[in-house]
């Protein structure tokens, strides 16, 4: 190892970043897979930036038109946010459900998403809910769907080790409802086998204007256009529709893998879940008068 | 890199490995340490500060026997970089007790006859700790959740979830 | 004696060691370095077969203060990790360090320095080149690739077991009823890994500690190896993390003990998860027919079984383990004629060995599952057709093992059967279309120790009384968590009237206990609990003769008391006078041989919803009903249930591990091997039933390892009666549910 920064702000992680050069750059955010990975085989020309100590990157904020969520909050105060609750469920419900405790206190959302694994859960939600990320880098400052952060492969994504999360925008959707769940091999912490979240508008009982993200099924977050398009039919046929579209996208995204039939199957059943939880949540709030958001 | 060009973290080489200095609350006490970039909570507290009531059961987040507190909310010590506790207050089951007297936890565990083998045990407390700080009447249901994260071979959970649900009554009635 | 009157037996007294433990000051051998000690790491084969070509060890040696032994040092003895007792003849296979590593994980060289990091990174530097050979991973075919894992030219290890007419029992038949089980290969999931610490010391005695169950067969190991006396080798037992018969068999110890006897050293060997995982032992996977002949009436005639048990790449105990088996299946129903033939197989995987009921869960998972199949096909009920073939107290095992003691495992289904409500809840129930709700249970015994096998069963142990009244059980006792000691210290405490708080049991130390035959074969309550009975009453006769020639009077004990002439005699105060006046210390020895090995029954009842699209089974209800003859504490009785519950949840939905076709381990910690958590734990009920077993102290049998005996079964029948599935190999993860609800649709 060359050196530990433990940079205060953007501009001096900037500044300290242009200083060291061609080296190997590594950005611990809760350090929780950084520690699993590295330990013991850290290169000697590594350079290490503690990001724990920059107050740009935390802050859970609602700004009237989309709501600003650091890049170092941890999956604790994200579902124990009740902004988030509110304005981006589906995000609350992911932080809710990673790992154990412990694990949640530590982990945090700009990590989960610069970790680019494909069972990640909080991925999915961010890009269900239009979330963009706010990224800086030598060349300045740039804004990029959750989506294009993801790209196309599994197991990478599209930043690099000189790319620093800030912090993301969730633009907040009046008379939108938004979920996510996952189904493991346990109830509370397990690694997801699939995962699924869907945002919505919601009015007397339909859905419109509907987005859905698959995780797991190779890269941490998969949009589904034909299952968008089922949940918008009306409610006779709306939750079969929706299945069949994401078993027919399942087949598409991992052909012949031995894991398909049971990824087909759980997602069914995520469907009738989250079908059940977005008509819960659509019609608690049209009953609140308080319209909530994706 | 030069020391000085370091941000807020002082480093010192010795032979060739670059340690950094660091200062945090354990138990209550001020300590300071000089740890690797790539040091684990858990070995700072076992190794450098005799405090071996934190057990490694799996090196990976996945069992909790390691459980502390970190600014009062459990954290696996074996996935918590040691530099990032610089400047953080650290809790373990030693730090527990009171002017010598057992945290009523401690007590419910002895009295629910909540201990086999006890290598989970500690990090069983410390995780029922942080949730009774949180919520001092958790449900049963809140209780498994919280203790999720910490997995047992002896017990079945039985004999610890009612020794935390204990805990929570004795400190109910307490405030009474 | 009545019951109530009982002082400590049966009552919920504290464990000695609980305040120490959730103080996190009860020390573990990792948590305590030794001085001058080396920190051993060692070097694991990461491929399933392959021989080494070359081991370079120059680059790690040349760091100073590294010592580096490797297979090329090593003694050419082969030993069998599972004999505990000269001349038990388990077949050799094992080394302990190799150039040909049969399993990923397998030991090739033991790389040692002053810490732990620093063995780590040298280990990191030693270059090995291996030749690759393919890995034998399938059963079915390990027999003949056995060659190109083992040159001992043997292909697998049979065994066999018959008795009565079984080929006139089948021709007899009604009907003949076959199912095929597989049982997974299990991590025994200790939280405490593995580690060991051998100590050199003068007059040419190693030294070693390591939390074990078999003191006496450690040192029987060390010896056979290292080719020195017994007298030689000191073995103690460290604390222990857990164990649940993965620390049963040596894994490192033999290896310590070489190493630190050559380096005149102490060494220190600990590892991590994936190391105890990859490297230790496991439950041996079964997999295997069974097959009933019955009446039109329901009665069992005659049961075969032709059983395939999965070694790993050492035979270890697995043999013995495999006729264990065999021997089990004649102690729970009424079976006229039984033929078992067992066949163990080696594969180049983690190496499996002792795990909780020793061949029982396997054994009963395959037959009641079996029996729940059959009875459904054949339209009997699966309650009463089990009712009539359980056996009934003191009925003869027709294998002819020791008697069946007070069995009281028809009152355990009848009970819990009424308790749990089995009659009113046997139809199965959908809700919201994809949630199947059905209950299923399981019979289930054990054993009390090894009387009437061919493994020897005694334990010998001396009591003292000390001058203030306080005692001393001198025993060979490992306590692995269950509370041993305590319950120990409760029998003492009942004979004599000593104060519990005031008796100090001792674990074993080969050097100044006496013999025991271990931690093994759930001898602990019947057998040891025995002895501490028995010699707790020679000892308080030779206080009472003693009080007695002391004073010239009559002296008898009543009640916990010493009484002289109607006056009570504090105990302290006698044994000074005795001590002082007559020269004589009250401390009595005993040597108890058992005569009888009664058997111990469960019957577990669980009621579980599965939904069929993710395949997740959850446990709504689950009851354990335990003939356990008398709790001597019943929290600690308790708590194993618990705990043999939460294994046998795992070992019948998540728990395995498996390999790919290179022998590769897909799961090598706790993020791909799931144990149950918290909050899939269900609220377990528990019945007792506590009729007192003659021959054990105060009417007391095991309880430990059967308490999981029973639970993969239950569970399997619920989730099978749920679905109308006939799930039969286990686990039953959610990807094999989904998979059989899509076949009952077809």
């Amino acid at each position: 190892m060359k050196g530990l920064f433990a940079p205060q702000s953007i501009k001096e992680f900037l500044a300290l970043l242009a200083e060291c050069g061609k080296n190997e750059k590594h950005l611990i955010a809760g350090g929780t897979d950084w520690l699993i990975k590295t330990r013991g085989n850290l290169s000697e020309e590594a350079v290490l930036f503690d990001l724990s100590k920059m107050p740009e990157l935390r802050g859970i904020e609602n700004k009237e038109s989309f709501l600003r969520l650091g890049s170092m909050e941890t999956m604790t105060s994200i579902h124990s946010s009740g902004v988030i609750r509110l304005h981006a469920t589906a995000l609350s419900d992911a932080a809710a459900s990673m790992g154990s405790v412990q694990i949640r206190n530590r982990a945090t959302v700009g990590g989960n998403l610069a970790n680019a694994s494909p069972a990640a859960d909080t991925p999915s939600a961010l890009a269900v809910l239009g979330a963009s990320a706010v990224v800086f880098s030598l060349s300045g400052r740039r804004v990029l769907s959750v989506e294009e952060v993801l790209g196309p492969c599994p197991n990478k994504n599209t930043l690099s080790d000189s790319d620093i999360i800030m912090e993301f925008c969730i633009p907040l959707r009046k008379e939108y409802v938004s979920a996510f769940k996952k189904i493991g091999s346990r109830s509370e912490v397990s690694i997801a086998r699939v995962n699924m979240a869907v945002s919505a508008r919601y009015e007397d009982g339909n859905f419109s204007d509907a987005r859905v993200f698959i995780g797991t099924l190779g890269s941490a977050a998969k949009r589904c256009p034909s299952a968008e398009t089922a949940l918008s039919m009306e409610t006779s046929l709306r939750e079969q529709s929706f299945k069949d579209a994401l078993c027919e996208f399942a087949g598409q995204m991992i052909p012949g893998r031995s894991t398909l039939p049971y990824k087909k199957s759980a997602l069914m059943a995520l469907a009738e879940d989250l079908l059940e939880m977005l008509e819960e949540r659509g019609r608690a709030s049209e009953k609140s008068g308080e319209k909530s958001h994706g | 890199m030069n020391e000085g060009s370091n941000g807020n973290k002082e480093l010192t080489m010795i032979v060739g490995v670059i340690f950094l200095k660091i200062e945090l609350k354990v138990n209550g006490k001020l300590r300071r340490a000089e740890v690797e970039a790539s040091e684990r909570l858990i070995d700072l507290l076992r190794q450098k500060l005799g405090l071996v009531s934190v057990k490694e059961g799996c090196g990976a987040g996945e069992c909790g026997a390691c459980t502390v507190l970190m600014d009062g909310e459990a954290v696996c010590s074996c996935v918590v970089p040691a530099f990032q506790t610089d400047g953080h207050d650290i809790l373990t089951v030693d730090g527990l007790e009171e002017n010598g007297e057992l945290d009523v936890i401690q007590q419910s565990f002895i009295d629910c006859d909540a201990v086999q083998c006890g290598f989970c045990t500690p990090g069983m407390i410390m995780s029922a700790k942080a949730l009774l700080i949180k919520n001092p009447s958790p449900s049963r249901e809140e209780i498994r959740t919280a203790l999720a994260g910490n997995i047992c071979r002896c017990t079945g959970y039985t004999q610890i979830i009612n020794a935390v649900e204990t805990a929570a009554e004795r400190i109910g009635e307490c405030r009474r | 004696m009545d019951k109530r009157s009982y002082n400590y037996i049966g009552k919920n007294i504290i464990r000695c060691d609980a305040a120490d433990k959730v103080q996190g000051r009860f020390l573990y051998l990792s948590d305590e370095p030794f001085p001058n000690a080396l920190v051993g790491v060692i070097l694991m084969s990461p491929h399933a077969n392959a021989t080494v070509r070359s081991i370079d060890v120059s680059e790690a040696i040349g760091i100073e203060g590294v010592e580096i032994l490797t297979y090329l040092d090593i003694p050419s003895v082969k030993y069998n990790s599972g004999e505990w007792f000269p001349g038990q003849e388990d077949f050799p296979d094992e080394t302990i360090l190799t150039g040909h590593a049969r399993h990923v994980g397998d030991r090739i060289a033991l790389v040692m320095a002053e810490t732990e990091e620093k063995a780590r990174k040298a280990r990191d530097l030693v270059r090995v080149e291996y030749e690759i050979m393919p890995a034998v991973t399938v059963l079915e075919t390990a027999a003949d690739m056995a060659g190109t894992l083992h040159e001992d030219g043997e292909k697998s290890f049979e065994g066999s077991l018959c008795y009565g007419d079984i080929d006139q029992a089948f021709s007899a038949a009604a009907y003949i009823e076959s199912d095929t089980i597989a049982t997974p290969k299990v991590h025994h999931a200790a939280m405490e890994t593995h580690s060991v610490l051998a100590i050199p010391r003068p007059g040419n005695v190693i030294e070693v500690r390591t939390p074990c169950q078999i003191t006496f067969g450690v040192q029987h190991s060390i010896a056979q190896v290292l080719k020195i006396p017994l007298s030689k080798i000191r073995v103690i037992k460290a604390n222990m993390g857990g164990t649940f018969g993965g620390k049963q068999e040596v894994v490192f110890e033999v290896l310590c003990a070489w190493a630190a006897n050559k380096l005149k050293r102490p060494v220190f060997i600990n590892t991590t998860r994936e190391e105890t995982i990859l490297s230790t032992r496991t439950r041996a996977a079964v997999k295997g027919k069974v097959e009933t002949a019955v009446d039109a009436e329901g009665l069992i005639l005659g049961r075969r079984f032709e059983l395939t048990v999965d070694a790993g790449a050492y035979l270890t105990g697995t043999k013995k383990l495999m006729i264990a088996m065999g021997k089990k299946a004649s102690r729970l129903y009424r079976i006229p004629a039984l033929s078992y033939t067992g066949s163990v197989v080696r594969t180049s995987t983690t190496p499996a060995g002792a795990c909780r009921g020793y061949g029982s869960p396997q054994i009963h998972t395959i037959t009641e599952i079996h029996t729940d199949l059959m009875c459904r096909r054949l339209g009997f009920d699966p309650v009463g057709f089990r009712l009539k073939n359980l056996l009934k107290e003191f009925e003869e095992d027709l294998s002819g093992g020791a008697n069946i003691g007070k069995a009281r495992v028809i009152e355990c289904l009848k009970r819990g059967a009424e308790s749990f409500g089995w009659e009113e809840n046997i139809t199965p129930k959908v809700s919201r279309g994809r949630f199947f709700t059905g209950i299923g249970f399981a019979c289930c015994t054990h054993g009390n120790g090894y009387y009437k096998t061919k493994y020897h069963d005694f334990s010998n142990m001396s009591l003292k009384i000390l001058e203030d009244g306080s005692a001393i059980l001198r025993a060979s006792i490992h306590e692995l968590g269950s509370g041993a000691t305590t319950a120990l210290a409760q029998i003492v405490g009942e004979v004599t009237g000593i104060d519990v708080s005031k008796i100090t049991v001792t674990e074993t130390d080969t050097q100044f206990t006496s013999y025991d035959s271990g931690c093994q074969a759930s001898r602990v309550i019947y057998v040891c609990g025995e002895c501490a009975r028995l010699v707790s009453e020679a000892a308080v006769k030779m206080l009472t003769q003693e009080a007695s020639k002391l004073l010239d009077k009559p002296v008898r004990f009543s009640q916990g008391s010493l009484v002289c002439e109607g006056k009570r005699l504090e105990i302290g105060g006698t044994v000074r006078e005795i001590m002082k006046k007559r020269r004589v210390s009250i401390e009595a020895n005993f040597e108890h041989r058992p005569e009888m090995n009664p058997a111990s029954f469960g019957v577990h009842f669980a009621e579980v919803t599965v939904d069929k699209l993710t395949g997740l089974v959850k446990i709504n209800r689950y009851l354990a009903v335990h003939d356990i003859g008398q709790a001597i504490n019943e929290s600690f009785v308790r708590g194993q249930i618990y705990g043999g519950i939460q294994m046998g949840i795992g070992m019948a939905l998540c728990e395995e591990l498996p390999y790919d076709s290179n022998g590769m381990p897909k799961a090598r910690n706790f993020d791909k091997y799931h144990l149950i958590n918290a909050p899939d734990m269900p609220d377990s009920e528990i019945i007792l039933i506590e009729d007192g077993e003659p021959g054990g102290p105060f009417g007391a049998k095991s309880i430990g390892e059967i308490s999981t005996v029973p639970v993969s079964a239950a569970i399997v029948n619920a989730v099978n009666r749920a679905l109308g599935s006939s799930l039969t190999d286990l686990p039953l993860t959610p990807a094999k549910i989904v998979e059989a609800v899509a076949d009952l649709k077809k």
